[in-house]
This record gives structure tokens, sequence and C-alpha cells, in this order.
């Protein structure tokens, strides 16, 4: 067929091959008439209607008639189905077996007032599934509250809802476990962070110190706290300044590696850990931009080959420094530097002749890359070799027509969903083997047809 | 050369899935079918052997095994495999491992192949009795759970290691014709080329039935087998219990747990 684009032509492929997963992919995006005909071909089998409840790439026009159907197996499967969305779930609702309230009690787009009207005294599971459910709103939470048990407390302390007044509650009737979460949930009361900051239990200052919302000068007590997990977590901190990290002389490799993350650092700070004895640190640093050339330079020299190709992934690395990179021994590094797509030409040359399939796989996605060597790699014996063409901005058309053709489903699932894809590979497609493929292809020819209308 | 490989159809359960009126199986309308994973390395293997023998001999694979167990033979086929045969009818409902080996048994019989590869196990009913009851009724050597395997077609033996408890491996030698029933990992099979799927529309495959085979309503079936299952169920899941407390309210919550189960 030609690689026309309108979705006429689409809705008769659609009902000439009565392919159920193409059928659903147009679903949304056709006329109440088409929609008709198509769901002649996407419901005559219970098993489809059972695999379409549950999954969660269904259009929302399938899902709506689905929570229709006076079937409980359909019901209690579309109940769990992450994609449904609050008015279906609220439709749900209105017709509820226990096991299906006990599913929306848990579900996160369940509608507020769908919770609060759920029935919970007495009912142990759905109480704990609503104790879980971050949309449970305040005046609920308080109820719940009353009588509740450790395991329930655990559900209510990381609810986003909880207020000073929930909080402090469960701080005084929960365990150390609630009370490290009370201490890092955002609107922790001020008297319990103070609390928390002398408490005797490790877990408790380590959750504090990972509260965004802490002031600074919290943060500055935990990053001297005599345990080395409080002290990772405060430097881990988002809300720490990097002109408050002091010098990088920790004696824990943990805290260092946490500093070593960090992507405000200084090039002194950088330098410190620049020749840390621990190759995660040194990796890190490598990957940091503010390294100075002599830190790069150094660490691309250095024993361990993760550390050298944390270097040539480091977008300030110098054309000097990655043109030894490229001929390194290990072909992990010289895979690293064939990734960057700012690469200086003559080096990817020199990589293109490289045998390896890691430095293929790298060189088959770089946008650099000849086209020639980008269609002798679509031909590869390896597989995921192959695949790394199909994400290449500069995918030359043959590659992805022989690509269409390839024996590994992933590759050709991949292919279906990268915007990449030809309108001419996404026919070809709509006869793949397999359904999620077909239902890719057809959804993604649906939205360049409305595109193009 | 031709080998014949043997395959089954599965069933892979959902999450949440209801058990037939009957009781004695799941609700099919809760089930995905595909090969049985065993069965494609048994598949790959024979491919293998005709791939280093020149591209010379033929693969026959074959099932018992209702309609929808067509789209596996062909899936087979799409591989690279020359031939299928399905063997199914109404009477073969019900069989059990030795009624299924004693039909597989007819047709290795009829075809007269160089060797018989089959996977080590189903995944879904997981008997691993299959193989070896097809060896016995044909009274053919065997080795089960075939880990790695040197067989040159025409060959009088076959030398095959087999995976032992233990992390132990034998390697054995076994005259042929023999029925091999191969293990997850002796090799990595291949997926079929669209181009494969396509011809493989064109390639034979015969249906036959339990009557063409000579066998008689006795011998399959329900009436045919030497088990038969009463009912298939899922058992009452045991309780768990998260102790927390302090270490002597956590031990005093043991101790009565103890006592509850020891009836004290």
């Amino acid at each position: 067929m030609a690689a026309s684009l309108d979705l006429t032509s689409l809705m008769e492929f659609a009902v000439e091959q009565g392919d159920p997963y193409v059928a659903l992919a147009l679903h949304p995006f056709v006329d109440e008439d088409s929609q008709a005909g198509l769901e002649g071909i996407i419901f005559p089998r219970k098993r489809l209607k059972l695999i379409f409840s549950a999954a969660p790439y269904t259009p929302k026009t399938i899902l709506a008639l689905l929570v229709e159907e006076d079937d409980e197996q359909l019901r209690l499967r579309l109940s769990k189905n992450p994609a449904l969305a609050p008015p279906l779930l609220a439709k749900l609702f209105e017709k509820a077996s226990p096991a299906v309230i006990k599913n929306l009690a848990a579900h996160r787009n369940t509608p507020v007032d769908v919770l609060q009207q759920i029935d919970w005294q007495g009912n142990e599971i759905v109480r704990t599934a609503l104790c879980g459910n971050s949309n449970v709103p305040l005046t609920l939470l308080r109820q719940l509250m009353v009588g509740s048990t450790t395991a329930e407390k655990k559900g209510l302390v990381n609810n986003p809802n909880a207020d000073h007044t929930l909080l402090t509650e469960l701080w005084n009737g929960g365990d150390k476990f609630v009370q490290g979460e009370v201490a890092a949930h955002k609107a922790c009361p001020p008297e319990l962070r103070e609390i928390a900051l002398q408490h005797p239990d490790v877990l408790v200052r380590r959750k504090l110190a990972s509260n965004e919302s802490l002031a600074s000068d919290c943060l500055l007590l935990l990053m001297k706290d005599e345990d080395a997990l409080v002290r990772s977590a405060a430097i881990g901190n988002a809300g720490l300044e990097d002109d408050h990290l002091g010098n990088a002389d920790d004696p824990s490799i943990r805290v260092r590696r946490t500093e070593a993350k960090r992507e405000d650092l200084s090039a002194q700070f950088i330098e410190g850990l620049a020749g840390d004895e621990d190759h995660w640190v040194r990796r890190w640093v490598a990957r940091q931009s503010a390294a100075s050339e002599a830190v790069m330079q150094q660490l691309s020299q250095d024993k361990v080959m993760e550390v050298r190709r944390a270097v040539g992934r480091n977008p300030s690395c110098p054309d000097y420094i990655l043109e030894r990179l490229a001929k390194d021994e290990d072909s992990w590094v010289r895979a690293g530097v064939a990734l960057r797509e700012d690469l200086a030409r003559h080096i990817l040359v020199g990589l293109e002749s490289d045998e390896d399939i890691d430095v293929k796989s790298a060189v088959g996605r770089n946008p650099g890359t000849d086209e020639s060597v980008l269609l002798a790699i679509a031909d590869h014996e390896n597989r995921d070799v192959r695949r790394s063409v199909i994400v290449n901005p500069h995918v030359p058309d043959a590659a992805l027509i022989k690509l269409q053709d390839d024996p590994y489903p992933l590759n050709r699932a991949i292919l279906s969903g990268h915007p990449n894809c030809l309108t001419e590979n996404l026919w070809f497609l709509l006869k793949d083997p397999e359904p999620q493929v077909r239902y890719t292809a057809g959804k993604a020819l649906a939205v360049r047809c409305l595109g193009t209308a | 050369m031709k080998i014949l490989v043997a395959i089954k159809q599965v069933a892979n359960l959902d999450d949440e899935f209801e058990i037939r009126e009957d009781g004695k199986d799941v609700d099919p309308d809760f089930c995905d079918f595909e090969i049985n994973e065993w069965d494609d390395y048994s598949l790959e293997t024979a491919l293998q052997i005709r791939e280093n023998n020149g591209d010379e001999g033929e693969i026959v694979v074959v099932t018992v095994g209702p309609d929808d167990a067509e789209d596996e033979l062909r899936k087979c086929l799409g591989k690279g495999a020359d031939r299928a045969i399905r063997v199914w009818d109404d009477a073969i409902e019900g069989s059990d491992q030795v009624a299924i080996a004693r039909i597989l048994t007819k047709v290795v019989e009829q075809e007269a192949p160089d060797m018989v590869f089959m996977g080590v196990q189903a995944a879904d009913n997981a008997y691993a009795q299959t193989g070896m009851s097809v060896a016995k009724q044909l009274g053919w050597p065997h080795a089960a759970v075939v880990s790695s395997l040197d067989y040159t077609p025409g060959a009088s033996t076959a030398t095959a290691r087999r995976e032992l408890e233990g992390g132990l491996e034998e390697e054995i030698t076994v005259n042929c014709p023999a029925v091999l029933t191969i293990q997850l990992g002796i090799n990595e099979p291949r997926y079929a080329s669209l181009r494969g799927i396509k011809q493989a529309a064109a390639k034979p495959l015969d249906e036959i039935s339990h009557g063409d085979l000579g066998l008689s309503d006795d011998e399959v079936g329900e009436a045919g087998s030497v088990s038969r299952v009463r009912k298939v169920f899922v058992p009452e899941k045991g309780q768990a219990e998260l102790i927390e407390g302090t270490p002597a309210e956590q031990a005093a919550r043991l101790a009565e747990i103890l006592k509850e189960l020891s009836g004290a």
C-alpha cells in the first residue's frame, strides 16, 4: 500500500484486516460511526476485553465503554488500571463490589469525593489502602488516624496532605520509622525538627537530613554529625548550597561519593576529590563539567576504566584528550567517546571502523556518523547494534526500510514508536506479527494523519 | 537427516484468573498462549545441527493440541522448520502425559527420524515426563536435561552433557536414534524473520487424528491415561506478620505466635 496519510485509508485497512490492535489504536481518532465499526473488531472476544481493561495503553474512549459493562471481572481489572481517569473511577464506584472498592481506595486517580464516600469502618484492607493513598484529604486522614496501627501510620505519614497537627500526632504515636518519615516530611513542624536534630537514632537524623525544606543552619549541623550516613544525606540534600560544602576531606567514602555526585561543585572542590582513593569518587568527579583541564588530563590516565570513560563523557573534555581516549585499550572507554554528539569528525572517523559491539552501537547512535557506515550498522549481525541506528537523528531512509524487517521484535517495536519512523515504515509495521508493534504503528499513523489534516 | 522436534503450546496465566467451571483447569479467557520456552531451545538445537550440516536435512515439528496450537507450529516453520504436524481430535482431550507420549510415539514411528528433541518440561504442567515416556515406548536411548550436544547427522552416537544437582554435569554418549530432552540455555533461540513468517504460511502443516496414527479411542484421552486431574485450585495463603517493637516486645510476640501455632 502507498504511504498515504489519511484516516480513511487507515480505517479501510483496519476493517479489512480485522485486527483488534490496529482498531484499538485508531478508535480515539475517528468519528462515532467509524468507532462503532472498530468496536465490532475490538470487543467480540472476552479475552481481549480482559486484556484491554487492565492495559495502561488502552485509549480512554475504549476504557469508557468497558466501564459501562456489567462484568465483575472487567470491573476488577479496570479498577486497577493506572490509566483510568477520575470520572471513570467515579463511574465504577456507582456499582462497586467490595473487591473493586478496595482497589478504588488505593488508586492514585480516584477523585477525592469518591475517597470520602468509601466506607472503611471495620474493613482493615480498605482502611490500609486509604492510609497509603496520597490523594486522601486532610479531613479523612484525621479520621483514619484515630486508632490507626503502626503499619497504617507509615502510610499516613507519607501523605503530602498531612499537616503539622497530624504529623505531631504521628510522631507521638509512632515508632522510629514513623518519626523518621515525619522528620523528612516537608510540613514537619519546627519543634519536631529540633527534636529530630538531637534524636539518638541515626535513622531519624538521616531522614531529617534528606528533608529538602530544611534550613541551611540545620543542614550545616547535620553535616557535622558523627554518623556518616547522616552527613551523606545532608550533603546530598538539594537545598544545600555549594559554598557550605567545606573541604573534600571527609573520612567516609560514602560522604565523599555523595559530594562527588553534586552538580554544583567548584573547580577547587573537584580538585580536592580528583585524587581520591575511591574510584567511584573519581568516576563522578570525572563527569563534572567544571573540572579543570589538568584534572581531566590526570583522570583520563586513571587505572580504572570507568574513570577514563567518565572523562570521555564529560562535555568539557578537550579534543586532544578525546583523541587519546578514542584509542583506549578498553572498548567501553572508546564507546563512551563515540557516544558524543559533539565529537570532532576526525575522531569519529577513526571509531567508525572499530569492530567492538559497544563502540559500533555508539557510532550507530552518533548523528555525525557517515551515512554509509549507518547503513552497514543496520545490517550488523548483533541485534542490539542494529537497534542503535533507529534512534540516530540522521538515520538514512534506506536503513529504516531495512530495519522494519528486523527479526528481533524489540527493534521493530522501538522503530514503530520512534519519531524517525517513516510513514512507509508505519504502513509496513501495521502487518507486524507483534500486537504491540501494530498498535504503536496504528496510533502513530493516526496522529500523523491528524497532523496533516 | 531428519530431526523431529515435539513442541507444546502452553498457557501463561494472568495475574488474576478464574478456574474453569469443572474445576480441572484455568479458564482459558485468563490465559495467553505461547510456545513452551524449552521447546524454543529444542528447535534451535535442531536448526543449528542442520546449518552445521550444510543446510542438508529435514526438521519436522509436531504438537498434540487444538486449533490454536497451529500458531506455534507456524512460528516454528517461520524460524526454519520444514514441515509441521498437528495431532488433535475430540477424543484426545483429557490426555495425560503418558497418553500424549503414546501419540507422539506413533508420530515418531511414522516419521522415522534420526533424532527426537523435546523440551525438558512444559512451563504449565511441569511433569517433565513426556520425553522420557516417548523414549520408553519407542525403546530408544535417551538423555534428559541436555545442556550441550555434539551430534553430527549420520553418526551412530551423540555426546551430550546433562545438568545434575549441585552444579555437576555429566557427559554421556548415546546411541542414535535417541530421544533428548533439551534444557534452557543450551543455545540462543533465534527470532523468525518477517520473510520467514510469510513463507511459513505456504509450508505444509498436516492435521491428523489419533485414528490416522492407528490408535484406538481407548489409547487416548482420559481412557488412555494413567492419571486424571481431580481439581486445580489456589491453595490457601499463609499469613505473614511484621513483628515490631523493642527486642523484648518482639520476643514476647514471637513466643505468643509459637504458642498459638503449637496450640499451647
